[in-house]
Order: C-alpha cells, then sequence, then structure tokens
C-alpha cells in the first residue's frame, strides 16, 4: 500500500485541484479572520471585540463542501482516464487501493483544515483578541474537526470509488452535502425554538396585555427531541452547523460519532469495491 | 509447449447475458497472439478478467502456471502489462510524469528508466505537453510505455490499433514486432482488424459468442489459406499417381477432394487422369484471405 500512497501523494503535488482547494481554504481563513478584524473595528464604540476562537474552527463548516468537490473529481480522474486500471493489472489488491485512496483523502482533507488554520493564526494573532476557550477544549475541538474532515473524507471516497462516472459521484457528493447542511439548519431551528409562545393582545383601555405563555407546536418533545438531539450530534453537515457557529457542547460526542461514520463507511466502501467489476 | 496464459471453460455472465461462454485458449510464451472475434464477440471481456478487473463466473485461468484464485497470483501479474481498451493515462500530467506515477505503483526505486521508454515508444520529445494534448497514436504509445514500465514479460493490448490513422498503425505494428523480437515479450493482441493482425501474429484464437472456436498457429493458417487448386475426382489414388508424375504439392482432403498447390493446365490434368481411368469432376481456384477464413469459420451473419 506504500507504493499506491507514494503514487497517490505524487498526483497530489501535480495536481491543479489539490493546489486550488489549499488556495480555497488559505483564503477562506484570511477572508473570515478580516472580517472579524472590521466588524471589531466598525463597532469598536460599543466595545465589542472579536476572538480568534470565533474563527479558527469554521474549516470544520468548510471542509465538506471542499472535500465534495475534491474527492470526486481527484479519484474520479483514476475512472475517467482507466487509471485504475494499472494499479489492479500490476496485482494491487482492490483492499490496498481504497484504503490508499481513503488515506490519501484524508491526508489531502487535514491539509485543508491546516492551511485554514494557518492563515486564521497568521492574520488573527495580531488583529484579533486572543482564545478564550481552555487549552484542553481548544484540542478536543481540533480533533472534533479533523475527525469530521475524516468522516467527510470517507463518505466521498465511498461514492468516488462506486460510481465509476466522475461527473455523477461529484454531483452526488455536491448535492448530498448542501443536503446535510441543509438538514443541520432545519434541526438547528427546530432545536433552538422556544418551547413557549408568547401571545399579546390590546385590551379595549388601549393597554398591550400579556396572555398566558401556549407551548410551542413546533418545539420538539420528548423522544422526538432526543432523535433530533442525536441526528444534530451524529450527522456530519449537523456537524458542520454547530462548528460554524461555535455552539458544539461536546466535541468528543462529536468526534468519536466521526471516527464511526469513518470506519462504517470505509468498511462498506472496501467490501463493495472488492466485489465490483471493473471496466 | 510453454504457456503464460491458459483459460479453461472460462465464463462470464452479466445477468442473463453470457459473455465469455466456457472459453478455453492457450497463448504460448514468446508468441504474438492474435485475438480475433467481431464486436461483442467477448474480446474485451477476457482481457478483463484475466487483468483482474473482473471475476470469472465460472471457469479457471492461470498466468505462467500460476491459478487465479490463488495467493501468489498479485506476484504473477507483476509480470503482466496491458492497454484494456483505451489507453490508461493521466490526460492532465506529461508524458513522463505518468510513467512516474506508474514507477511508484509499481514501486520502481529510481526513475532513470523514463528516458528510455519514451525513447523506445517515440515520446522522447514531448516535454511539458499534456497528454490530452497529444494524438490518438502518442496517447495509444504512452499506454504501452506505461504498461512496459514494470518490464513485463507478457503484453496485454486491447485493440491497439482501433481509430488510428495509417501512419499510427504503422508504428504501433512496428514497436509490437520490436517489444517481441527485441525483448521477447509474450504479446495477447484483440483485435478485429484482420489484415493487420496478420502482419503481427505468430498465434491465433479465433473467438465466437464468447468461445474460442479454432486456434491455430500462423504457419497453419497461411497453410489452410493458401492459393490452391481444390479439385474434385472419382478416384483420388489416381489423382495422387498423376500428381506424383507431375512433381505437384498437393494434400489429399477426401476420398474425392484434393488442393493442388500449383498452376495447372486444367485439359493436361484431365487428359492425364482420363488414362488412369480417373473423371474430373470439378476444379476450383481458392485463395482465402485470413478474413474469408475467418468468416467461414464463425459464419457471415451479424451477430451485433
Amino acid at each position: 500500500m506504500t507504493k499506491l500512497l507514494s503514487a497517490n501523494l505524487l498526483r497530489l503535488r501535480k495536481s491543479m485541484l489539490f493546489w486550488g482547494c489549499l488556495i480555497l481554504m488559505l483564503l477562506l481563513g484570511a477572508g473570515f479572520t478580516l472580517q472579524r478584524y472590521w466588524e471589531q473595528a466598525a463597532y469598536a464604540q460599543f466595545g465589542q471585540l472579536s476572538y480568534l476562537d470565533e474563527v479558527l474552527f469554521r474549516h470544520g463548516l468548510l471542509i465538506g463542501i471542499v472535500m465534495a468537490v475534491f474527492v470526486p473529481l481527484f479519484f474520479g480522474t483514476e475512472y475517467s482516464d482507466g487509471a485504475l486500471r494499472n494499479k489492479m493489472v500490476v496485482g494491487h489488491s482492490r483492499l490496498s487501493i481504497y484504503f490508499a485512496n481513503l488515506i490519501t483523502a484524508v491526508a489531502a482533507s487535514f491539509t485543508f483544515c491546516a492551511a485554514y488554520i494557518l492563515a486564521v493564526l497568521a492574520l488573527g494573532v495580531p488583529l484579533l483578541n486572543g482564545i478564550r476557550l481552555a487549552a484542553a477544549q481548544c484540542a478536543l475541538f481540533m480533533l472534533g474537526t479533523l475527525a469530521l474532515a475524516a468522516a467527510f473524507s470517507a463518505l466521498y471516497t465511498f461514492v468516488a470509488m462506486l460510481c465509476a462516472r466522475k461527473a455523477a459521484s461529484a454531483v452526488a457528493c455536491i448535492l448530498g452535502v448542501f443536503l446535510l447542511l441543509f438538514a443541520g439548519i432545519y434541526i438547528n431551528s427546530r432545536l433552538n425554538a422556544p418551547e413557549f409562545l408568547r401571545e399579546y393582545s390590546i385590551a379595549a383601555d388601549g393597554q398591550v396585555v400579556e396572555e398566558e405563555p401556549k407551548p410551542n407546536p413546533q418545539y420538539p418533545r420528548g423522544m422526538e427531541r432526543e432523535v433530533y438531539q442525536f441526528l444534530y450530534d451524529f450527522l456530519p453537515g449537523c456537524q458542520s452547523i454547530q462548528y460554524g457557529d461555535m455552539s458544539v457542547e461536546n466535541p468528543a460526542l462529536l468526534a468519536a460519532y466521526s471516527l464511526g461514520i469513518l470506519v462504517v463507511s470505509a468498511g462498506a466502501g472496501a467490501a463493495l469495491f472488492k466485489r465490483k467489476d471493473l471496466k | 509447449m510453454e504457456y503464460v496464459l491458459v483459460t479453461q471453460g472460462l465464463s462470464k455472465h452479466y445477468k442473463s447475458f453470457k459473455a465469455l461462454d466456457g472459453l478455453t485458449m492457450h497463448v504460448p510464451k514468446g508468441s504474438v497472439y492474435g485475438f480475433v472475434g467481431r464486436n461483442g464477440a467477448g474480446k474485451t471481456t477476457l482481457i478483463r478478467l484475466i487483468c483482474g478487473l473482473q471475476a470469472p463466473t465460472a471457469g479457471s485461468y492461470s498466468l505462467y502456471g500460476t491459478d487465479f484464485t490463488q495467493k501468489d497470483i498479485a506476484k504473477v501479474r507483476r509480470r503482466m502489462g496491458a492497454v484494456v481498451e483505451t489507453p490508461s493515462i493521466y490526460l492532465d500530467l506529461t508524458a513522463q510524469d505518468n510513467l512516474k506515477e506508474q514507477f511508484r505503483v509499481l514501486g520502481v526505486p529510481s526513475d532513470c528508466g523514463i528516458p528510455e521508454l519514451l525513447k523506445l515508444v517515440g515520446l522522447e520529445d514531448t516535454g511539458k505537453k499534456k497528454a490530452r494534448n497529444f494524438s490518438l497514436g502518442m496517447k495509444q504509445r504512452l499506454g504501452i510505455a506505461v504498461a512496459l514500465a514494470g518490464d513485463p514479460d507478457f503484453l496485454v493490448l486491447d485493440e491497439p490499433v482501433n481509430g488510428l490513422d495509417p501512419q499510427g498503425i504503422i508504428e504501433i505494428r512496428e514497436l509490437i514486432l520490436k517489444l517481441n523480437r527485441e525483448r521477447n515479450i509474450t504479446v495477447l493482441i484483440s483485435s478485429h482488424i484482420l489484415d493487420e493482425l496478420s502482419k503481427l501474429a505468430t498465434h491465433y484464437g479465433f473467438i465466437d459468442s464468447g468461445r474460442i472456436v479454432k486456434e491455430l498457429s500462423a504457419r497453419e493458417l497461411e497453410a489452410a489459406c493458401r492459393k490452391c487448386l481444390r479439385v474434385e475426382v472419382t478416384d483420388t489414388r489416381a489423382l495422387a499417381r498423376v500428381l506424383d508424375g507431375m512433381g505437384v504439392e498437393y494434400k489429399i482432403l477426401s476420398d474425392g477432394q484434393a488442393d493442388v498447390f500449383a498452376q495447372l493446365n486444367i485439359s493436361q490434368l484431365s487428359k492425364a487422369l482420363d488414362a488412369e481411368g480417373c473423371e474430373l469432376l470439378s476444379a476450383q481456384e481458392r485463395d482465402e484471405s485470413l478474413e474469408s477464413y475467418f468468416v467461414n469459420l464463425v459464419g457471415g451473419a451479424s451477430h451485433d
């Protein structure tokens, strides 16, 4: 497998797509940091302060989208150009091909995350205020976002290795990540819905009267709330939303879910790829 | 005879469609094996199976005596190179980078063999030109160079001259001959361009509807296709005496039929046979090309 990894890394270095994604992550890291800095400057008279950790982990929101473009296009080329055959003809097993590609995808996603973090640190340290999180919490957040990047990589590798058509797998991954993100936004709104609705009425004398609060039908209760909470913590798109607005409460749990997704999708993908008829 | 590839009753079914139906073939070591069949006969399916891209539904094959189910088959495949359907090259890389990539896949520690390979296939001057800007012939040659990167003993080429212009066809033909003669590489070429194949092949396998219809050497094929006069007589023993007297080469096919490999004066032959008490019933000139041999073998109706 080391031979395949070496070949993949050589191709990564030569890939315009890889460098394009890397530069995009650098620019996004710089852009988010500058935006925070300008907001801080604009509202200085109200005492608004911006902190580094507000943008430092936002790659958790971006990595799913960037990898949805990168993975199917990078590995889809092996199908479209037929280069996958060169690996199989000379005796590499399907499992080693699958796992070499998965490791390459994970390595690329970590590199993209590193590019974002470097850009944030390079501009954020001199321009923004420090990190409010404790060091251990900071490390957990970092672990969580990297685990999320690995989970996205595993899901997209699954699609790219099992779908022989590059365009179709790219469309599936991009649609998939946006569906997951929209699911995250929807679940977030349901979980953050107020439990009771306050109603006001105007009395005959013109005074505003507060009515008895009524239960909000949009507020999930009991088992429904537990299911929503589980999905919000489990689904990669929902985790992205949490890292995007820094509302993560238990980064270790999220990391565990991400690693679970990584293991299950890698196992299933490798098993299916092993049986796939290739052209 | 030592064989590089032997298949035994190899079958591949896609749902109810039988792409290969009990195919048995033998590719001798050092040969250029022409694998002939019309479109859809199962040529590419067989190549996909022996390259490990797909698993057979039934039957077996062995490469250098190693059965495909054995663990060692991965090591044996290291001795193989293949161009299946289209050349397997990264279009966004240069010729040199494509070879570098394949050297990594193979675990070749040094890139110093790349210039020689590029020279062998005539791509030494392509520089930084990306493979996507190559002509079809150049892509095909780069595909062969990639297949040769592991210094294989067995090269599998699927329709290597498809879509090439006459110059490209000549270049590929000369390259294949060079590889076979100078490097002693066994080559399996699938094609339906029979005329082109006849300039290369030392052995032939004719496939139709997923089965090998006939396997023979180029010499046997040449004999079968040799220009001759097929005569029908009442007594072939009398015919043999007459032809021996004339000092002519012939082959008795049955009690009443023989092929005569010479230009004969029919009147003289008829007179001589008459003298032996034998009648000449018919005489037909035969000049069978590889094409007509193939058509006779598999039948003229299209299966597509």
